[in-house]
């Protein structure tokens, strides 16, 4: 009995204890806990509850006026057995392949301006227009220049004689997904110069100078200086694309609707359609779910690079 | 080739030279002839848009750019309501938000930057459906409001990230010192620290405006043409894949569109690039 009441009464001190010290770590805390304390409501009310009940309901076969059931895994094992899924996978992938074209134009166009001499103001406003103007409205335009019927690119491609004929490309699977990917280097590729010469401008010129002392040429002075400098940019524009490539299809879904067939429905695309037009949100979701544990790869590499970027920056 | 070289030099421009001018003028040609070539169209009749290719319209018109504002001039007002809250809101959210976890020590600190950084990786479109329930939940369904509830998801993160960079970066003892000469911990945060991070807030003031701007999946989602709805809605509406489009006004929408945009851009290009050097 009484060591029962002592074995109490320690746990309550226990916690008695454990309440005083949040209560003290708050004390001292709470300017810091007051300032964040909005960005933590956004982020549970808006992102992380949306998120959660999202990935209850994949659990779930929910048409759009019919009643809730409980399925466990069957979206998931339906999805993966799915011949459009499948494609939908495969359209991802390809439509990933632009963000080697954003690096290489970018990095090259931001070298450029910056070792230019003159006119370098209007060069990078020119260079950076595709990226002001919103995707939906690039791919508005582009949706016009490369009409086979009424646009000039296709026009002048056959009164050149480069193509025999047109290419309906809103019809053929391949070159759907083509064009849509390069209009996605032509839109993106100014984000990774705008980020590039930023990183540019801030190399000190001692280090040329120092370079230029020692002899060394243009390669040597890339190799030595500026690509270890702009390495950690551009790692994260690498990251950047490759998420954002994932998750904002305004541009792509505004010129093929994800067609012909599923073509171009890249795994984003697929989950509008899939929610709004077929109105299966459980599928919906489940196919959500799978697109963010993809997404989470690149994420968790992008966290550790910024991880290891804080540390060389305290350092320093 | 040698004394072709030779002779370059001698002017003072090297080969290299000349090969980044040329660089420079076909990347300049690729970005900028399509937009141009959209513009001109955007100044046509409808009937010129077939036919032989040319820069210069046969006669050009205004009437595509009168028409998408008498039609659209409400959404238009829309656009600019939503992405100017919007851009408010996160700037009220994120500045404290993004100071604590650069500039003051807190437990739990690393663990909620992460969870912020980590929505990146929810893809937006797997949000629209639960967001689009809150916000009918708060009868807010169709309104300006509840838009920019929603449209603040998509920005927040970049914005915390750059603020809190920005914040980093500042003097270490800044708050310290206004601190001896009387401050609280708040108005050192207000009058010493915030002036100084003036070009990074003007970014993202920008970057969340430019992205409130040009969000269209939750925006089509959340709103109708008899409320909510924003410009770029508009024109995704007109790209009706079923009917020939009127491209003149589809093209004249879209400048009229990526106008905001663009002055805001022009207007702040040399602070974007100060804050955004990481």
């Amino acid at each position: 009995m009484s060591e029962t009441t002592k074995h109490l009464s320690a746990g309550e001190t226990g916690n008695l204890s454990r309440l005083a010290r949040a209560r003290e770590t708050y004390k001292e805390n709470k300017f810091a806990y007051l300032m964040v304390l909005p960005t933590v409501l956004y982020l549970l009310l808006l992102v992380w509850f949306p998120w959660m009940q999202g990935l209850v309901m994949s659990f779930f076969n929910w048409p759009l006026f019919g009643p809730k059931t409980f399925i466990g895994l069957d979206n998931y094992t339906y999805l993966i057995s799915w011949e459009v899924f499948r494609q939908s996978l495969v359209a991802t992938l390809i439509y990933g392949t632009q963000t080697i074209g954003h690096l290489l134009l970018g990095t090259i166009m931001a070298l450029i301006v910056w070792k230019q001499k003159r006119f370098v103001g209007v060069v990078s406003i020119i260079f950076l227009i595709p990226y002001v103007i919103p995707p939906l409205v690039t791919g508005t335009l582009f949706s016009y220049l490369l009409n086979p019927n009424v646009g000039p690119f296709f026009e002048l491609m056959t009164e050149w004689g480069i193509l025999a004929k047109p290419v309906y490309w809103l019809s053929d699977d391949f070159s759907a997904i083509a064009v849509v990917t390069l209009v996605g280097v032509w839109t993106w590729a100014p984000l990774v110069f705008l980020l590039v010469i930023s990183a540019l401008e801030g190399i000190p010129k001692q280090y040329y100078e120092v370079a230029e002392v020692f002899g060394a040429n243009v390669w040597e002075r890339f190799r030595y200086i500026t690509f270890p400098q702009i390495k950690t940019t551009l790692l994260i524009a690498l990251i950047i694309r490759i998420i954002w490539n994932l998750g904002k299809v305004s541009q792509p879904f505004v010129m093929t609707r994800g067609g012909p067939g599923y073509s171009t429905s890249m795994l984003g695309v697929l989950i509008y359609r899939l929610a709004w037009i077929q109105t299966d949100f459980g599928l919906a979701f489940a196919t959500g779910v799978i697109l963010s544990v993809i997404s989470l790869v690149f994420i968790s590499l992008f966290v550790y690079k910024f991880e290891q970027e804080e540390g060389e920056v305290s350092i320093a | 080739m040698s004394t072709r070289t030779r002779i370059l030099s001698d002017s003072n421009i090297t080969f290299m030279d000349v090969i980044r001018w040329a660089i420079t003028v076909i990347v300049s040609v690729i970005v900028f002839l399509p937009v141009l070539y959209a513009f001109s169209v955007s100044l046509r009749p409808r009937s010129e848009v077939f036919g032989p290719v040319h820069l210069i319209p046969y006669e050009p018109t205004i009437e595509p750019y009168l028409s998408f504002f008498a039609d659209s001039s409400t959404y238009l007002v829309n656009s600019l309501l939503v992405a100017t809250g919007v851009s408010m809101l996160i700037l009220l959210i994120a500045i404290p938000g993004a100071y604590a976890f650069g500039r003051l020590e807190f437990k739990g600190r690393k663990g909620l930057f992460y969870a912020i950084v980590m929505i990146v990786l929810v893809p937006e479109v797997m949000l629209i459906v639960p967001v689009a329930q809150i916000v009918r939940w708060l009868h807010l369904f169709d309104t300006i409001a509840g838009l920019w509830l929603a449209l603040l998801i998509g920005g927040m993160p970049i914005a915390i990230w750059i603020l809190r960079d920005n914040f980093m970066r500042l003097p270490p003892n800044a708050e310290e010192a206004a601190m001896v000469y009387g401050c609280t911990q708040f108005s050192a945060f207000r009058k010493v620290v915030l002036p100084l991070a003036t070009p990074a807030i003007i970014t993202v003031a920008f970057l969340s405006f430019l992205s409130a701007w040009t969000e269209f999946l939750f925006t089509n989602m959340l709103s109708t043409p008899g409320g909510g709805w924003t410009a770029i809605v508009v024109l995704f509406s007109l790209m009706n894949p079923d009917h020939s489009p009127n491209w003149p006004l589809l093209m004249a929408a879209s400048f009229i569109v990526s106008l905001p945009p663009i002055v805001f851009y022009g207007l702040i290009r040399r602070t974007l690039q100060e804050a955004l050097n990481f």
